[in-house]
């Protein structure tokens, strides 16, 4: 039998939800504690029917695209620099030694006493869990970038800008896509517990802002609506994001990773 | 005046304070509309002088002059055609590949005249091809076609066929001979394989292990690749001092180790 990958796993997921609802009809635990599918469905339809559920979405997407630029713009500058000064090459390796294995919310006790706890606050986790992995692929991408595309650069007298826009980023392309790729899923991660700890302190409040309150109201289905989405918007970036890039760049050119 | 001139051209290597001559004091002419092989061993100094040519190196003493006029800085007139295949880029179609020097340098018309070398080069249908969908003969041809788009006043190709098979190799050769007796472009070529030069070569320039030049043979290549091609089998075997196998003989003894040399 050949089928579709995306038919295999609509399948995994009806046959997970079945697992969970015969669980569920098997167990006696409360309805409050551990709630039917339909029950989880029906209040997900409500949710996004009031708006709030789509408007917490869009709060946490924009927190981490707006931090994912501010990461990206000085990781760019500094790896470009870092090609051309070599201690500032050897001072970026070395920070990234040593910040890259501190996870965001270690952080959290030093940045709410620096920061507050207002969007600042937060944007200092995003940046954090974004900016090191970038500059490590980004340099990756550097080192791998074959000597013949600078020496053909060279030979034709092409300009810096030229040579930057017209082979250097098309080079470290495969390499930018999964920075990013890892970007997303480590900001997506230390988002979700930032807006957790800090409470609604950005206007909206965000996702983990709602998984928090509905822990407070005891709207045990809700909690479950809160968990379904973050699954849902990582696979609609990983599928609808990353794929479609990919498939129209790296893998038509034939450079994947 | 030619073309390209190499006038007394000297490059040392300085390594653990030893310095090592690279190139000494080599003199080097290709006239307009000439092909002419740089044939010389491994290591022996030939890409050196290519790099110096496209002031890719620029710590040489001597001067490089093309059309008369000293060359200070790298130029599409030096255009270098290089042995990997990852010149062409992954990221651009073959039509793409070829323009791009083009748009660089703000021609008026990049993709037709794109167009008109990769006919050239027998890709006219592989266009909107990607680099990955080509074997490596194919990338090298397109590799060849953004060289001669350029149009440079030299060519300079740095073994370009030495990372394809045998056949591929031979189909290279034919390619860039048929081009070469059509529009007679100015080329320096380098290789290290005799056979390669004998094919090719209007002139045959041999470069030492010493790094200076140790001989100029002009040739008339055409005669006498037919000849080597229709070679009958009959005939192999039998004692023969044809001019071609007089010339790789004496080719073979200029590229033995200078220390063996009689």
């Amino acid at each position: 039998m050949k089928s579709s990958p995306r038919f295999t796993r609509l399948l995994w997921v009806v046959l997970l939800l079945a697992v969970w609802e015969i669980t569920r009809r098997l167990s006696s635990a409360s309805v409050l504690a551990f709630p039917s599918v339909a029950m989880v469905a029906g209040r997900l339809v409500e949710l996004l029917a009031t708006g709030l559920l789509m408007r917490q979405v869009a709060v946490s997407l924009g927190l981490i695209s707006g931090g994912l630029v501010l990461a990206a713009l000085p990781a760019g500058v500094l790896v470009l620099v870092s090609s051309r000064v070599r201690w500032v090459d050897s001072l970026l390796e070395t920070m990234v030694t040593l910040f890259h294995p501190l996870p965001g919310i270690a952080l959290l006790p030093v940045i709410i006493l620096w920061f507050g706890i207002g969007v600042e606050a937060v944007m200092v986790v995003i940046v954090h869990s974004v900016f090191w992995p970038l500059i490590t692929n980004l340099r990756a991408g550097r080192e791998a970038m074959p000597a013949v595309y600078r020496r053909v650069a060279e030979n034709l007298g092409m300009s810096a800008a030229d040579s930057f826009c017209r082979i250097t980023l098309p080079a470290v392309t495969p390499y930018l896509i999964s920075a990013l790729r890892i970007c997303w899923a480590r900001s997506w991660r230390a988002l979700i517990s930032a807006e957790m700890v800090f409470g609604a302190v950005v206007a909206g409040g965000g996702l983990g802002w709602f998984l928090h309150s509905r822990r407070v109201f005891m709207d045990t289905t809700g909690l479950f609506v809160g968990l379904v989405v973050i699954m849902a918007v990582g696979v609609f970036v990983e599928d609808g994001v990353f794929r479609f890039v990919e498939s129209r760049t790296v893998r038509r050119w034939g450079m994947n990773p | 005046m030619s073309r390209l001139e190499v006038v007394q051209v000297s490059r040392r290597f300085i390594v653990e304070n030893r310095t090592h001559t690279v190139l000494d004091r080599v003199d080097l002419r290709v006239d307009q509309g000439e092909l002419v092989c740089l044939l010389g061993r491994s290591g022996c100094g030939k890409t050196t002088l290519l790099r110096i040519i496209a002031t890719l190196d620029r710590e040489y003493e001597g001067a490089v002059l093309v059309d008369g006029v000293r060359a200070t800085r790298p130029g599409p007139d030096r255009m270098m055609l290089f042995q990997e295949t990852e010149q062409v880029f992954p990221w651009l179609t073959v039509l793409q590949n070829v323009s791009m020097p083009l748009e660089v340098q703000s021609h008026r018309d990049p993709s037709g005249e794109a167009r008109r070398f990769a006919g050239l080069v027998g890709l006219g249908d592989a266009l909107n091809f990607y680099p990955h969908q080509l074997s490596g003969g194919m990338r090298q041809r397109v590799a060849l076609a953004r060289a001669l788009a350029v149009q440079p006043a030299v060519l300079l190709m740095d073994e370009p066929f030495a990372g394809v098979d045998a056949a591929t190799r031979s189909d290279l050769q034919q390619l860039l001979l048929g081009i070469h007796t059509e529009r007679a472009p100015t080329i320096l070529f380098v290789t290290h394989q005799i056979d390669e030069a004998l094919i090719l070569a209007d002139r045959i320039v041999v470069l030492g292990d010493n790094g200076s030049v140790a001989a100029s043979i002009p040739r008339d290549r055409v005669p006498q690749t037919t000849e080597r091609r229709s070679a009958d089998p009959a005939t192999v075997g039998r004692q023969s001092s044809s001019p071609d196998e007089l010339l790789t003989a004496t080719l073979h003894r200029l590229l033995l180790p200078s220390g063996s040399r009689r």
